[in-house]
């Protein structure tokens, strides 16, 4: 199903998301034609987002987004990586429509930054919240954390 | 000819109102605030913020072992307890690779589609509340009553189970318990009769429900919405039936489709998905009945040796569409990263396009249809 | 004299305990089992909490029905100052008590709803069952049935002095006001 895809396309590394899904690394610069070419391509049309998810590794980000194919009922994972220093990508959100509030709780989770978003500002948190909980190294050091005390 | 607020000469045709349905109020399932923009009672724009129930249930994951983080599943969608455990421990049986015994299937199917109906029961109960009608939601909470305290003698908890484990089901079942269930559906029957003979064909229902928040086939893709909002517009998607698990493949149910989606038929997809639920629990029961000698329903595995490694995702046709669950492990007793793709957030993120153009008192009648619940949308 | 005033206790404690009317405040979990106690099986009408409000000037019970989190705090503290007095507030569940499964890890939950307004009676289990709901309005007419005419206004200040967040509620208005001026 993906013989087109991997001939056309750069593609680092393939893994397993078990049970049975099927995940692409790609370099960051590549996103939006890839994720373009799999929406349109009648081999595989996948026609909707299901996520995006973001992780920390200890070392750089992995931003992962999951796609779904009604017609031919799989789905595949898109991965790529993101330094620590630059952490800043472009949004999809011409593409799917979906994907806005998927980013802006990654920025308001992670911080890392997505160029050309409509509305980028955070989400879940309070707006005037310090820092970003879901990092590794993040220390607790808002105000309202006092109200916990004795 | 009046000023605006920035100082403005406008015409009084052309100035607009922002008023603030805030987080406090009766009819908002739960802690949701929209800021609405209207030309006399026409809606122009919508805009939610949430965040009020954010409780970080993914960060709490990353200091907790695989077994400690487990009665926390339980709370991202309360009204569905058992669907939650489901996502989160086939992901885990899937990265440790085991097998689970057939009776403990049957019981987890059973299980869950019994709590399917209490949660649409709940449902139907407050959106008639939310539209003015005070008398169904007493009606629908006596056959809710039933169902919670079969679940309080079968698992101890009427709301917050606990019951799955990994390689099966905590305890058994016996003999009066499943006794019991039979009455229940055959009970069950003559009630949704009851509801459909009160309800369905109001005029004062019609009028309020008929035409109002049409989603259309190619909104409902883009947005990603799953469930029974999905499957009103005629998309005939439902995971039990496209990529079966555990022993959908040996049951007899269909699911209902519809042709077009607005308020009136999002309901009675969801009360045709109730009356799918009773046969389905009428198979399980007989299967369980004539196999009740059968005593394995846990394959024994010690919770401390758990200690994977990959990713794997979990998922479930859960009340309100498709629920996911993400786990990385990396060999160690606590997990890297656990997500979770609920189907709330991506409905509440596709009200300003349903509910543009409409009255603001129709925007109850279109926001109780679409079943959103807070917790998921916050986690 | 202090005959006539404690039968005008007697009388004004029996009227106003058999007939509290609670606010609908229901955040998260706890608030199905509240719906549930004013349902069908398990009546509340026929303790006296005929209808439960939508407006706090309206109600004179707050149930505190769920986990209370930063963002939602300073909007409890202005529901809790918009009632009238004399008001009673129940945390229910354990998350509104002290913080409850989420205590020791999480970093965006208030640890207790008591850290924002005076709480009167605190009702643990999570979720408790309806029965403990009731047993918890029954302990709070004895309570009510106690108090006297003489001793309401140390009872208002007592109350008033242990609101908290004072301090930072100006902040967090004008950051309300900021997201409403947004919209616009």
């Amino acid at each position: 199903m993906f013989k087109e895809f991997e001939t056309k396309f750069d593609i680092l590394n393939k893994t397993i998301i078990l049970p049975n899904i099927q995940e692409f690394y790609i370099k960051k610069e590549n996103i939006k034609e890839v994720l373009r070419y799999l929406k349109n391509s009648p081999e595989t049309i996948f026609s909707r987002l299901d996520c995006i998810i973001a992780k920390d590794n200890s070392k750089n980000f992995t931003v992962s987004y999951i796609l779904n194919s009604d017609t031919y009922n799989t789905k595949c994972a898109i991965s790529y990586y993101l330094d620590y220093e630059e952490a800043e990508t472009v949004s999809i959100s011409d593409i799917y429509k979906n994907a806005t509030w998927d980013e802006r709780e990654i920025y308001d989770l992670f911080g890392i930054k997505f160029n050309n978003h409509p509305n980028l500002k955070r989400i879940l948190l309070p707006d005037s919240f310090k820092g970003n909980p879901l990092r590794k190294d993040y220390i607790a050091n808002d105000e309202r954390l006092k109200w916990n005390n004795d | 000819m009046m000023k605006d607020s920035n100082g403005i000469m406008t015409k009084t045709s052309e100035r607009t109102m922002l008023i603030n349905i805030g987080p406090q109020h009766p009819s908002t399932h739960g802690v949701l605030r929209m800021l609405v923009t209207l030309s006399g009672e026409q809606i122009i724009k919508i805009e939610p913020i949430i965040g009020y129930l954010h409780r970080g249930m993914e960060k709490m994951a990353e200091t907790r072992t695989y077994l400690q983080y487990l009665p926390i599943v339980d709370r991202i969608d309360y009204l569905s307890g058992f669907f939650c455990s489901y996502a989160y421990i086939s992901a885990i049986e899937n990265l440790i690779n085991t097998d689970i015994p057939i009776k403990a299937k049957y019981i987890r199917t059973l299980t869950m589609e019994m709590n399917r109906i209490s949660s649409h029961l709940l449902w139907l109960g407050c959106y008639l509340l939310d539209l003015g009608a005070t008398s169904p939601l007493f009606y629908t909470f006596i056959e809710r009553e039933k169902i919670l305290n079969i679940f309080e003698d079968l698992t101890g908890s009427r709301m917050m189970y606990n019951y799955y484990t990994f390689g099966g089901v905590k305890r058994d079942i016996d003999k009066e318990l499943l006794i019991r269930i039979k009455k229940f559906s055959k009970e069950f029957l003559k009630a949704v009769q009851e509801y459909e003979d009160l309800i369905t064909n109001n005029p004062i229902f019609l009028t309020r429900t008929k035409n109002i928040g049409i989603l259309s086939k190619e909104d409902a893709t883009e947005y990603s919405i799953t469930g029974a909002n999905l499957r009103a517009c005629g998309i005939q998607k439902d995971l039990r039936k496209d990529s079966p698990y555990l022993i959908y493949n040996n049951l007899e149910f269909s699911v209902p489709t519809g042709t077009i989606s607005n308020s009136h038929s999002r309901y009675i997809m969801r009360i045709k998905e109730m009356k799918e639920s009773n046969k389905i629990i009428n198979q399980c029961t007989d299967w369980l009945l004539s196999n009740i000698e059968d005593n394995e329903i846990n394959t024994k595995i010690n919770p401390l040796t758990i200690k994977p490694n990959g990713a794997a995702l979990g998922e479930v046709e859960s009340t309100r569409g498709l629920l996911q669950c993400y786990i990385e492990a990396n060999g160690t007793e606590f997990p890297n990263r656990i997500k979770w793709r609920t189907p709330s957030f991506y409905a509440t993120q596709a009200i300003n396009t349903i509910a543009k153009g409409f009255m603001i008192p129709d925007l109850m009648a279109i926001f109780g249809s679409l079943d959103i619940i807070m917790p998921e949308v916050d986690r | 004299m202090n005959i006539i005033l404690s039968t005008i206790d007697a009388i004004s404690n029996w009227a106003r305990s058999n007939s509290l009317w609670p606010l609908t405040f229901a955040t998260s979990c706890c608030g199905i089992e509240m719906m549930s106690v004013s349902a069908s099986d398990y009546d509340i009408a026929r303790f006296g909490s005929e209808v439960f409000r939508a407006s706090p000037r309206q109600a004179d019970l707050l149930i505190i029905a769920g986990t209370i989190t930063h963002k939602m705090a300073p909007l409890l503290l202005k529901l809790y100052e918009q009632m009238p007095e004399l008001k009673y507030v129940i945390a229910m569940g354990a998350c509104a008590c002290s913080g409850g499964m989420f205590k020791n890890d999480s970093y965006s939950v208030v640890y207790g709803a008591d850290k924002i307004i005076p709480v009167d009676i605190y009702l643990p289990m999570c979720p408790p069952k309806p029965e403990a709901l009731i047993d918890a309005i029954r302990k709070l007419q004895s309570e009510i049935k106690k108090e006297s005419l003489t001793t309401r206004k140390e009872l208002i200040a007592k109350h008033k002095s242990k609101l908290k967040i004072q301090d930072d509620l100006d902040i967090l208005i004008q950051e309300d006001v900021n997201i409403f001026k947004m919209g616009i």
